[in-house]
């Protein structure tokens, strides 16, 4: 079972790797180590990103568009000051992945390509509306998170390049809560995260943004809820009956660690919390147009 | 930092100096990987090596290639490895020996194994029916066996322990009674030292390194097996990583020896952790019906208990000779019960084979009994302190077994518990939040202090030094920093001058291993007799040194006082006059009047109205204490309990499902982490008597037991959701809370009013 | 990709050769090769912290860690750091990117003596080295942030009481 580490140290070089076929991304290596350690057999080919400078920068344009380098490990997102500044919620998310060891060597694009239902970040990243920047040696695509996420995940010869955050509007207030009551080192049994937009004139909300996880195969949009608030006044009584309809595009399942049912309650819960604190935020701020980190 | 006080061995272990058994090769060491069976109940109908050993495996190694005995701790129900069925999803089909861990590990995937799946009977209760699939055979054949050919159908133990009036009949006249059933699953020990063992199996002798707490017991349990005593077996001395009553079967070090003796190499087994939770020795489940009556002044009148415990598919990690878990009999011990009857049964089943976690079946029967009382209480309207103070068992009184206790110190801890719980302040709803409403709960627990015996042993070096010959390993309990301790006290020696050391066990015969935290009380006195022995010889050779204060001519009991020098001098002149001489020191409890302690455990916590969730605040946890040794060492063994008791009550399940352990990693299999544990309070309750000249009693399994029943009391006392089944997880209290009733796994509410017997049966011998 | 000769890395700051890397990790190989037997095996999943080294000054689960990854790469173990803690040396930049001075590390290990963070020992050396590794930036952490930080390194027989003393004792001791 002789298999190979390689170690390039540029987007083209991997580009080259992966076009062979057969080549297997190692990125911050937990999730694979685990498999591997589980049983799983070695790869033939190993292709090591951790020297690929390009890939681990953080970088924020200026009008206000934050570049991820898909190697950025979550230990950086959580604690870099601009991720803390312009996507509190990422940061936080990012925060409460695993624990020490695994935030430190996990890396944000090695987090998004596992998929799993009850990651931290995918909620995140679907109310950020992120863009994937992917890499072949076909080509590039960008394409949104939540089309990566749902339809056209990554494709065997491609290298995930970055996650392209958009600038983020003035006014806007986001939110992100992991609910995880049996142990805070467990994985989240369902979180939430979101964003409400107050229009210009504080009348009324406009570009509402709600997602999940662990509340179905993968992260989801709460499209039922945002759909009820787009438009309205910004107060608590709208929020709480928009909330109300957060089960509607869930479809949780049972597991060893919650039932199906218990997790379609708690989404709707915790969207009702977290839209009550958001929407709480936007009454008290919408005149001055100031930012609620949570 | 006072190097002084610190444990023995500190500096080894934070700087991984310590030795356990996984830290042991040899030259030419077989490496093994053990195929499993991956159904709960199959016939093995065909194994094929072939391929393996083709891929470089040194052998693949069957039941029937054995042909061995079975063992075990006292039945010995235990194949070696599976012969023609396997009996649970884990068990050992074949073994895979190569040249290296990951060769194993490789080739291991090659052995083609046919199975034929069988019905399985998976959960206990369905596998005492006649008529579900047998697990044995026979299982009144194996050496041990407690049952006989006309028993119940799956049956490996029953016990009733009954006192006092017929139950039925003081149920029957009683003002109220009530009943519940309650459920606790299997947990694992959580040791974080997967089970590890490293064999030289020579003709001249049999070398083993292995993580078990008891290698005396261990070497008796081989020599049974091995049916023969011919060769010596030198069980090595190894820290043990953390036991918890898990590291006391011979596990996988029978195998071993077979693998060795096959290969004529070394071999070492070293379990996954995937493997350790999956198919070592868990606690048993059980499922406990519980009922009280209750007088009109609110006193106790009877208890029936009727404990159903899944054993799994072998009996053989059980170690005493009635097969059963013996804690059992102290439930309801802390109060005062006229009628009293307690019935188990331990049934075979196809899952994975159950042993000791921690105060054995005292945590089954404790979370059932002093959940059934709170509840009481509240039907009742008294306060749940009070009501258990009106019923505590007294100083002076027979035990409802008919017992009679050195002391009963009940009172004492419950009411250090109920005032270190005036002192806390509970979060205001302001602070907590509106969602969150706050609830306290207490439960009890009592253990009996099971004396042992043991044998140590002082050796003077002729570097004028002294070695403490202990024979029980260091698995984290603090027993040999309770050796030095006693041993610088009593001879007043300088503790650079003291090494303790664990003997190997053919030179201490007497090590009853290191479980229900005997060790302490036992090995104290043992070394105190052996103390007086040395100062015997002193006082006959001391005037040649020169005492500091010319005293102690006239022998063992008068002190001698030297200094460090001195010591030395004195110890190098015993040594060259006596080269290698012991002096040894006996103790043994066994015909002591039996001592028991207790413990009172108060939980304060919030619960999330809206979701469930569970904040356990403080833990107060009052233990009954005689003269404590080493101060640190014995807060530590109290905290860590709770917080392992916090863990069994808040999320840890093995999950086994259709006869398959779910929990099947850490991480699925949950332990408490540093940033699960609430604040806690220790409140040593001193001045109780205990055994011997130190006065001490044990505290290692005492602290835990009554962490689960004080939180689901809590919960109740917050959101009047009463959760009869563990873990305590925030979607049980959830859906109580929803259904406004008692949640649980299919509980009903606690009936009140005269109620039929609970089914009978398993009156057993 | 034939024809490898090994993997060379460095541990406590010497070179070492692994010669057959191919499905091996760095636990064993530190405990098996290297006889580095303070690192211990734990649940293999990356979730107890019992194997704990740092891996280019970082903490990592060397369970997790195949040797073929680690050409180049700098390993300290808990043999190397308390041989560190008794000298006067610092972990050498290149090895730690010199974070941790050495008196950081004997106030670690000497903290868990003194608060007798230590039962059976197995998780110890992994506690060890979790709490040197942000020893750095514990002067005045707060209860919440030692709880986080350390939330990867499981401990069944304290309940954590005593480890948490220790590095709060570390923690007052500030700059020393």
């Amino acid at each position: 079972m002789a298999s190979s580490f390689l170690r390039p140290s540029t987007v083209p070089e991997v580009l080259e790797e992966l076009a062979g076929g057969g080549a297997h991304l190692w990125a911050g290596g937990t999730a694979t180590g685990q498999a591997l350690r589980l049983g799983a057999e070695f790869p033939q080919r190993l292709v090591g990103l951790g020297r690929v400078a390009a890939l681990q920068t953080i970088g924020l344009e200026r009008h206000g568009e934050l570049r991820l380098g898909s190697m950025v490990s979550l230990h950086s997102l959580a604690t870099d000051s601009v991720v803390i500044r312009h996507a509190p919620i990422l940061a936080a998310a990012a925060a409460s992945v695993g624990n020490e060891r695994i935030r430190r060597a996990a890396t944000l694009g090695g987090h998004l390509v596992q998929g799993e239902a009850d990651f931290d970040i995918p909620p995140v990243l679907l109310v950020l509306q992120a863009q994937m920047r992917l890499a072949s040696s076909r080509g590039e695509r960008t394409l949104e998170f939540a089309r990566f996420l749902l339809q056209e995940p990554r494709r065997p010869d491609e290298l995930l390049i970055e996650i392209l955050l958009p600038p983020r509007q003035a006014g806007t207030v986001s939110a992100f809560q992991k609910f995880n009551p049996q142990s805070l080192e467990a994985p989240g049994l369902i979180v939430v995260a979101g964003t409400l937009t107050p229009s210009a004139d504080g009348s009324h909300l406009e570009d509402v943004r709600l997602a999940a996880g662990g509340a179905g195969a993968s992260a989801l949009r709460l499209r039922s809820t945002e759909a009820r608030l787009n438009g309205s006044r910004p107060e608590i009584a709208a929020i709480r009956e928009a909330a109300r309809l957060s089960t509607r595009d869930i479809a949780p399942r049972d597991d060893l660690r919650a039932s199906a049912e218990y997790r379609r309650e708690m989404v709707a819960v915790w969207s009702r919390r977290l839209l009550e604190r958001l929407g709480s935020a936007v009454l008290g701020t919408t005149r001055e147009g100031g930012h609620h980190e949570d | 930092m006072d190097e002084d006080t610190a444990r023995v061995g500190a500096r080894d272990s934070v700087t991984g100096r310590k030795t356990f058994a996984g830290d042991f090769l040899l030259p030419g060491t077989g490496h093994v990987a053990l195929i499993r069976s991956p159904y709960p109940h199959a016939r093995v109908k065909s194994i094929d090596g072939s391929e393996a050993i083709a891929a470089g495996a040194l052998a693949v190694v069957t039941g029937d290639d054995l042909a061995l005995p079975t063992y075990g701790r006292r039945v010995r129900d235990v194949p070696v490895l599976a012969r023609g069925v396997a009996r649970f999803a884990g068990e050992r089909v074949a073994a895979v020996v190569a040249e290296s861990k990951e060769l194993a590990r490789e080739v291991a995937a090659l052995v083609r194994v046919e199975y034929e799946p069988l019905e399985a009977a998976t959960v206990a209760s369905d596998a005492l029916v006649p008529g579900s699939p047998l697990v044995h055979e026979a299982p009144w054949a194996y050496p041990g066996a407690v049952i006989t050919a006309e028993d119940g159908h799956n049956l490996q133990s029953s016990a009733i322990w009954r006192n006092g009036p017929d139950v039925e009949s003081v149920l029957a006249s009683s003002t109220r009674t009530f009943q519940a059933s309650y459920q606790v699953p299997s947990r694992h020990q959580g040791y974080l030292e997967a089970h590890v063992c490293l064999v030289s199996a020579e003709p001249e002798a049999i070398d083993v390194w292995a993580s078990n707490k008891s290698p005396s017991i261990l070497r008796e349990q081989l020599v049974a097996w091995l049916e023969s005593d011919t060769v010596p077996i030198r069980i090595h001395p190894v820290a043990v990583g953390g036991d918890f009553g898990g590291k006391g079967s011979p596990m996988d070090v029978p195998l071993c020896i077979a693998l060795s003796r096959r290969l004529g190499q070394p071999v070492r087994i070293e379990a996954s952790y995937g493997e350790e939770l999956t198919a070592t020795n868990p606690s048993h489940s059980a499922t406990t019906c519980v009922r009280l009556g209750v007088d009109d002044d609110n006193r106790l009148t009877a208890l029936d208990v009727d404990i159903v415990l899944d054993g799994g598919a072998y009996a053989g990690f059980k170690p005493n000779p009635q097969v059963q878990l013996f804690n059992l009999r102290l439930a309801g011990a802390t109060y005062r019960i006229p009628a009293l009857q307690i019935r188990s049964r331990i049934a075979y089943s196809h899952t994975v084979p159950r042993g000791h976690v921690r105060a054995p079946g005292a945590q089954q029967v404790t979370f059932a009994v002093e959940s059934l009382l709170d509840e009481v209480a509240r039907e009742l309207e008294l306060d749940p302190f009070e009501f258990r103070r009106i019923n505590l068992l007294h100083t002076g009184q027979p035990g409802n077994l008919g017992e009679q206790w050195l002391e009963m110190r009940a009172d004492e801890t419950l009411t250090a518990a109920q005032g270190a719980l005036s002192e806390v302040n509970p979060p205001s709803r302001r602070e907590a939040g509106e969602e969150w409403a706050a609830g306290a709960g207490v439960a009890m627990f009592c253990q009996q202090v099971h004396s042992g015996a043991a044998e140590v042993a002082l050796e003077p070096t002729t570097e004028g030094r002294l070695t403490i010959w202990v024979p029980f390993p260091d698995q984290g309990g603090g027993q040999q920093t309770v050796a030095e301790r006693v041993v610088r006290t009593e001879l007043g020696i300088p503790r650079e001058l003291v090494t303790v050391r664990q003997a190997e066990q053919s030179e201490l015969k007497r090590d009853f291993g290191v479980g229900a935290s005997r060790v302490t009380v036992d090995a104290s006195e043992a070394l105190i007799v052996a103390c007086r022995e040395l100062r015997t010889e002193l006082g006959e050779t001391h005037t040649q040194i020169g005492s500091r204060d010319g005293r102690g001519s006239s022998g063992a009991t008068d002190r001698v006082e030297f200094s460090a020098r001195e010591w030395s001098e004195v110890l190098s002149a015993l040594a060259l006059r006596n080269p290698g001489h012991w002096f040894l020191g006996r103790a043994d409890h066994r015909d002591k009047q039996p001592l028991i302690s207790v413990c009172t455990q108060v939980a304060t916590v919030l619960v999330d109205r809206e979701t469930g969730e569970v904040i356990v605040n403080e833990l107060i946890t009052a233990a009954d204490v005689a003269e404590v040794i080493n101060e640190a060492g014995h807060l530590g063994q109290i905290e860590g309990a709770a917080v392992m008791g916090l863990g069994q009550a808040m999320m840890e399940d093995l999950a086994i499902v259709d006869g398959l352990v779910a929990a099947s990693q850490l991480g699925k299999y949950l332990l408490p982490s540093v940033r699960d544990t609430p604040k806690q309070v220790v409140v040593m309750v001193r001045g109780g008597k205990g055994l011997g000249e130190r006065n001490v009693k044990p505290i290692g399994e005492l602290a835990g037991v009554a962490v689960a029943p004080a939180i689901g009391n809590a919960i109740a006392d917050a959101v009047g959701a009463r959760i009869r089944s563990l873990p305590l997880t925030s979607e049980k209290v959830y859906f109580a809370m929803q259904r406004g009733v008692s949640g649980g796994s299919n509980a009903p509410p606690a009936v009140e009013g005269q109620v039929p017997g609970s089914e009978a049966g398993g009156d057993g011998p | 990709m034939t024809g490898r000769p090994g993997t060379a890395l460095t541990v406590n700051g010497e070179d070492v050769q692994c010669a057959r890397p191919e499905g091996q990790f760095l636990t064993e190989f530190l405990r098996f090769e290297l006889g580095l037997t303070g690192t211990k095996l734990g649940c293999a999943v990356g979730v107890c912290g019992i194997c704990t080294v740092l891996l280019d000054g970082q903490p990592m689960s060397s369970c997790l860690v195949p040797m073929i990854t680690m050409e180049c790469r700098h390993v300290w173990t808990i043999e190397g750091l308390a041989a560190l803690a008794g000298s006067d040396r610092s972990t050498g930049e290149e090895a730690c990117r010199g974070l941790i001075a050495s008196q950081r590390i004997s106030a670690v290990f000497d903290a868990f003596i003194s608060c007798d963070a230590i039962q059976c020992g197995i998780c110890t050396p992994g506690q060890v080295i979790s709490a040197i590794a942000f020893a750095g930036e514990l002067t005045d952490a707060d209860d919440a942030s030692i709880r986080y930080r350390m939330g990867g390194s499981l401990c069944r027989c304290t309940g954590y009481g005593s480890i948490l003393r220790a590095i709060r004792q570390i923690s007052e001791n500030g700059s020393g």
